[in-house]
């Protein structure tokens, strides 16, 4: 399913979003390219070419999947989504107990 | 003060209590069981509702005789009943070291809780009322739990709800002691026990449908388990299954689907049941529960995986798209 985005910055966000959500293949190699992403916040300012080319990577995949209407995850935002989805940092491990409590 | 205010309070008062080092360890549980980020967070920011660690504080609105210290005890001792069964389950099932310390501060824990029921019970004998038989049937069931996933086999349903339930066992002494001390009749304490059972399993099963390939890599899932009973291929094949393929049994099978439809039945099921004892903020909640838990059920049905996905990126979409 291709997804219309916009120029508008968070319509294009939210497009991903809604893409990965609905495709799981999608949400896969997206979590596979991010763990490749290996890049320290100290790092961002002169981000070393192999993970520039990981993120051009990953860049070119949302692009394909949201119909080419797509900026491109800067290195910060790519660190961001590595930080929640690939390290989980921001999602706390759940238990029996613990109704998802951000869910 | 709220209900989870109240538990934050109690907790505070019971680790003070304890002297060093033990109040230190105490102050930061939630952090040693990976519950939250940082080690001084209190327990009411780990959940994002009252009913795990405050159940009988809910079910308190429709018992207008009960006394406010009744109340409390039997808050106090759902609190220290459910964090100390999220520490029993994770050194059970292995995810934390069970150092000497943490092991220390859950038998302290277990002291306050069964002080806060008797204070509640009184001298009232009654076999749902007795934290050390609800608290033999949690791990048994844990423990049987685990021995059924790791043999990888078909599981039906009904005895995936009836093991995880009996992990829940501890969920019911606090609510029904209150009941008891509220003279509440039998019909209706049968009623609750209802809701009980209909709350911890209609938690339990979504956490179960987003967790199963995590639980799988911990050594099995109730998924995969449940998932079997669809196909006919010999165990041998299904154990020989890469990811991908396991993948593609669960979301195929169907039974994710079930599981969160079950959910929301059970949530129904406590949105009904407090119409009646007049529970309404419980219902409420569980009105809330069952609508979000129907929307993941048409989406998994629509987009199998939705449901894990949707988690794993709601922290980022609530930071970004908020």
């Amino acid at each position: 399913m291709t997804i219309q985005a916009t120029l508008d910055p968070h319509a294009q966000l939210r497009a991903l979003y809604i893409s990965l959500l609905d495709n799981h293949s999608h949400f896969e190699e997206f979590k596979r390219l991010l763990a490749l992403y290996d890049v320290k916040p100290e790092q961002l300012d002169e981000e070393p070419a192999e993970a520039a080319a990981v993120r051009e990577q990953l860049n070119t995949k949302i692009r394909a999947w949201l119909g080419g209407h797509f900026d491109g995850l800067s290195a910060v935002q790519a660190l961001q989504w590595r930080v929640i989805l690939v390290e989980e940092r921001f999602n706390v491990a759940l238990s029996p107990w613990k109704e998802s409590n951000l869910w | 003060m709220s209900s989870l205010k109240m538990v934050d309070d109690i907790y505070a008062r019971f680790a003070d209590s304890l002297g060093e080092p033990l109040k230190q360890h105490a102050h930061a549980l939630a952090f040693t069981l990976k519950l939250v980020p940082v080690p001084d967070a209190p327990w009411s920011e780990v959940f994002g509702h009252e009913v795990t660690l405050a159940a009988p504080a809910l079910f308190a609105e429709a018992m207008p005789h009960v006394s406010d210290s009744d109340m409390r005890d039997a808050v106090a001792a759902q609190a220290f009943a459910a964090i100390e069964a999220f520490g029993t389950d994770r050194i059970e099932d292995r995810q934390v070291s069970p150092t000497t310390e943490l092991r220390a501060v859950l038998a302290k824990i277990r002291g306050a809780r069964d002080a806060a029921l008797d204070r509640v019970r009184g001298p009232r004998k009654d076999t749902t009322l007795d934290f050390d038989i609800a608290h033999e049937r949690t791990l048994t069931s844990i423990r049987m739990e685990r021995r059924i996933l790791a043999e990888q086999g078909a599981v039906p349903f009904q005895t995936y709800e009836s093991v995880s339930l009996g992990k829940q066992s501890v969920g019911f002494p606090p609510s029904l002691s209150l009941a008891f001390a509220a003279g509440w009749t039998t019909r209706q304490r049968r009623a609750m026990s209802q809701m009980l059972t209909s709350i911890w399993l209609g938690l339990q099963m979504p956490d179960d449908v987003v967790d199963w390939e995590d639980d799988l890599r911990r050594g099995g899932a109730w998924a995969v388990s449940l998932a079997l009973t669809t196909v006919s291929r010999p165990m041998r094949a299904i154990q020989s299954l890469g990811p991908a393929d396991v993948r593609e049994l669960v979301f195929s099978s169907g039974v994710l689907v079930k599981m969160l439809a079950r959910a929301a039945w059970h949530f129904r099921r406590v949105r009904l049941i407090s119409e009646v004892l007049g529970t309404h903020r419980l219902g409420a909640w569980a009105a809330d529960r069952e609508r979000h838990t129907r929307a993941l059920v048409s989406n998994e049905r629509r987009s199998a995986g939705y449901a894990a996905r949707s988690h794993a990126l709601i922290a980022w979409a609530k930071e970004v798209l908020a």
